[in-house]
């Protein structure tokens, strides 16, 4: 999961920012993630989404917690197989297109959070 | 060791009854001041027995439970990996406040724990955290002054921090400041602060200790937790070792020497996850394959007092492949693929990784170069990564941020080298340490655990006793009161019998007292290895006492039959309507010979209980894969008590 902001088209330009300084310092701190045995970058990246963004992981364990009470739709017991990440290209579809209605809804003051789950990354 | 040489004295030469005992500094002092205690003028210091039995003991009355091995946002691993509590939040939380987990879930635990170290890693101790939070001796730098500026200014200013960061790095121009000593100093001298604030003795232990995290180069786990007896006073004066100093635990050594040379404390040192050291733990040569020698042997012995028997990467009691016989062990939370960095084991590693293997090569070892490096007493700790030492099977927030609560958290992978991986449901719920102390001080619980006065348990807050002596008789264990017999006839887990009088042979009395919140017992077993005639070693276990007696007997091979099960998986629950709330006996060597080195501990054994899986299992709704274990059996591991002839 990670968190990112989707509003203008300048702030999308500088979203991918925080993905690639996640991606990095999973590379950056491999010597030192090794000292307990850890190699897994995407949980690093995870890991570093809490730093850059702090309490992101806390929407990770409140999407759990509304699929449990019934808030959100029940999560997929068996997922579908993501055939030619076509789930990605759906996510991407999906932003590309809030973007644009946040845009077109107009002003550049407006902020809010996406939610990425693990699989998205 | 002292306190019970001198009841034993008391006992032993005289009618005196067992209460009437001394203050601990009045009877260390008779003890020292003469080597014969004579009765008559020991009578005179001693106040005989009032009513209460239980006035004027200076014995351990009852265990201290804690953590040895906690890790917070200030490990670099841990805080690159989502941990965003601090050595405070972990203190608090281990004495039973509630706190808010890394991922935003309400946690706390079901009892406080009485003591807790904090061992964050000393390689880059808080640099992460230290910088965000605008630590001055980073500030006087320009650049890393900008740097947290621009951390405290958004998401996106702080990504672009990191990204410098990261340029800086691969450039090799980091600020020197980050590898100046003076910034360790200052987060040395912030976590000792803190454990000063929440060090409450005779209520709640917060010791002063790091882990130096010496991989030997490519994984191979020979990590150290070090433990100061010692307040900031003494442990300020220097920073603690670092792996970019050494990696040979040799050198580890010399360090606690030296500190200890310089400030007139005390340290010690607990290795862990030998099942992950890939043959190098308790490997039969020095760190550099040299040959191992008495001085070498009397340094081990001297400085790691303690080795930490399971935790959240697995179990290193014994493996099944050098333990056959040893139906407990076989498939028990066992991580035995490879090292730290899962490179695949080669024949001939297993053998130096499991401590009842070292007891067992180190009365060896004793025999060839006249000291035992392998003296282990037992442990336990979590070695979780998150701050919290949340290692109940109800109530687990695992290893690392990653994986506390949620529902995929058992199929996810908890490691992963290319496609080598454990996963998620192989992490395990452990452990916490009992220590047998007189108070609940610093000094008093470092004591106890440098005279090896401890247990190991994977989780459970089970009351173990263990004694051996030559003279316990099955009346013993009949007493409810079993500790004033065990320290008047005998010496305490971690304690040496020597040279057995004509004719006997060692007498163990052992007593265990279930968890409250936790299952019934099924047995207790004592454990015993022993360098036979042709110098080779052996082991053998016995159930010395067990569960639902009246129904279970032994078998046709000696063991006593499983105990059954009342575990309901679906509904994550047990009863304990099968073994025992507590089991007590007295055992005597069947197979003694007072010519051979021997060692000895017990085992006790809870009836089947919920895995953390099972209640993950019901809490979300998932169904997990067959191959997931869903119920465990919790247990204890006392430290040993050693048999050395003509000692």
């Amino acid at each position: 999961m990670g968190s990112a902001t989707a509003a203008t088209p300048k702030r999308r330009r500088r979203e991918p920012r925080a993905l690639a300084a996640a991606t990095l310092l999973t590379a950056l701190f491999a010597g030192s993630a090794l000292a307990c045995g850890y190699e897994n970058p995407q949980s690093v990246a995870l890991g570093v989404m809490n730093w850059v963004y702090p309490k992101s992981l806390y929407v990770r364990t409140a999407v759990w917690q509304a699929e449990d009470a019934g808030v959100l739709p029940p999560r997929e017991t068996k997922p579908e197989k993501d055939l030619f990440s076509l789930g990605f290209r759906r996510a991407v579809d999906s932003l590309n297109g809030l973007g644009a209605r946040v845009e077109n809804a107009g002003g550049n003051d407006f902020h809010f959070s996406v939610v990425l789950i693990p699989q998205v990354m | 060791m002292t306190i019970r040489l001198t009841i034993k004295s008391l006992l032993g030469a005289t009618a005196l009854a067992v209460s009437t005992v001394a203050a601990p500094a009045i009877a260390q002092e008779a003890l020292m001041d003469s080597g014969q205690i004579d009765p008559g003028t020991v009578a005179k210091f001693f106040k005989k027995p009032g009513y209460s039995p239980y006035a004027g003991r200076n014995y351990p009355t009852r265990p201290y439970f804690g953590d040895q091995h906690l890790h917070t946002a200030w490990s670099v691993d841990a805080g690159m990996t989502g941990a965003t509590l601090t050595p405070e939040d972990a203190v608090r939380f281990a004495r039973g406040e509630e706190i808010l987990s890394n991922t935003g879930q309400p946690v706390k635990l079901s009892r406080p724990l009485d003591w807790i170290a904090v061992t964050d890693h000393s390689d880059g101790m808080g640099v992460i955290s230290e910088l965000k939070d605008g630590n001055p001796e980073l500030m006087a730098d320009q650049t890393l002054k900008r740097w947290h500026d621009m951390m405290q200014q958004g998401p996106q200013e702080a990504a672009a921090a990191t990204m410098e960061l990261i340029k800086a790095q691969s450039n090799k121009q980091l600020p020197p400041a980050i590898m100046d000593p003076k910034f360790a100093n200052s987060v040395w001298q912030k976590n000792n602060q803190i454990m000063e604030k929440y060090n409450e003795p005779g209520r709640f232990t917060a010791f002063i200790a790091y882990e130096w995290t010496s991989n030997a180069g490519g994984g191979d786990n020979l990590h150290r937790n070090v433990i100061y007896r010692d307040a900031s006073d003494k442990a300020d004066t220097m920073i603690p070792y670092t792996t970019f100093q050494s990696e040979n635990p040799e050198d580890l050594w010399k360090w606690m020497s030296n500190w200890e040379e310089k400030t007139g404390g005390s340290l010690l040192a607990i290795p862990h996850n030998g099942n992950l050291s890939n043959g190098r733990m308790f490997e039969l040569q020095t760190f550099t394959g040299g040959p191992l020698t008495k001085q070498w042997a009397e340094d081990r012995a001297r400085w790691e007092p303690l080795f930490e028997v399971i935790q959240t990467k697995g179990q290193s009691e014994a493996h099944p492949s050098l333990s056959p016989n040893d139906e407990f062990v076989a498939g028990y939370e066992l991580w035995d693929r490879g090292n730290l960095n899962l490179v695949p084991k080669k024949p001939g590693m297993i053998e130096h990784e499991y401590v009842r293997e070292a007891l067992k090569n180190g009365l060896k070892i004793e025999q060839d170069v006249g000291a035992n490096p392998f003296k282990y007493g037992f442990v336990s700790g979590s070695d979780a990564h998150t701050g919290m030492t949340a290692m109940e099977e109800d109530n687990y927030f695992c290893k690392f941020v990653s994986c506390e609560p949620r529902p995929e958290r058992w199929s996810e992978d908890a490691m992963k080298f290319g496609d080598r991986v454990v996963k998620g449901y192989e992490v395990t719920a452990a452990g916490y340490t009992g220590v047998w102390a007189t108070e609940n001080t610093r000094a008093a619980l470092w004591d106890a655990m440098k005279r090896k006065e401890t247990y190991s348990t994977s989780g459970t807050r089970m009351i173990v006793r263990f004694f051996g002596g030559f003279d316990f008789v099955a009346a013993d264990a009949t007493s409810r009161t079993p500790a004033e017999i065990g320290y008047a006839k005998g010496v305490p887990m971690g304690g040496d019998l020597r040279k057995a009088p004509d004719g006997k042979a060692p007498t163990f009395l052992v007593a265990a007292l279930k968890d409250p919140l936790g299952g019934n017992l099924d047995r207790i077993q004592i454990i015993k290895g022993w360098l036979d005639r042709d110098g080779k070693t052996q082991e053998k276990i016995f159930d010395v006492v067990w569960g639902d007696a009246d129904k279970r007997k032994p078998g046709a091979d000696g063991k006593i039959p499983p105990v059954g099960s009342t575990v309901d998986i679906a509904d994550a629950s047990w009863t304990n309507t099968i073994g025992d709330p507590e089991l007590a006996t007295v055992w005597t060597d069947p197979e003694f010979d007072p010519t051979l080195k021997s060692v000895y501990y017990a085992r006790v054994i809870e009836i089947p209980t919920p895995r953390w899986t099972a209640y993950d299992a019901k809490r979300f709704g998932v169904k997990m894969d067959p191959k997931v274990p869903l119920v465990t059996q919790e247990r204890a591991f006392t430290s040993p008590i050693w048999y050395t002839p003509g000692g």
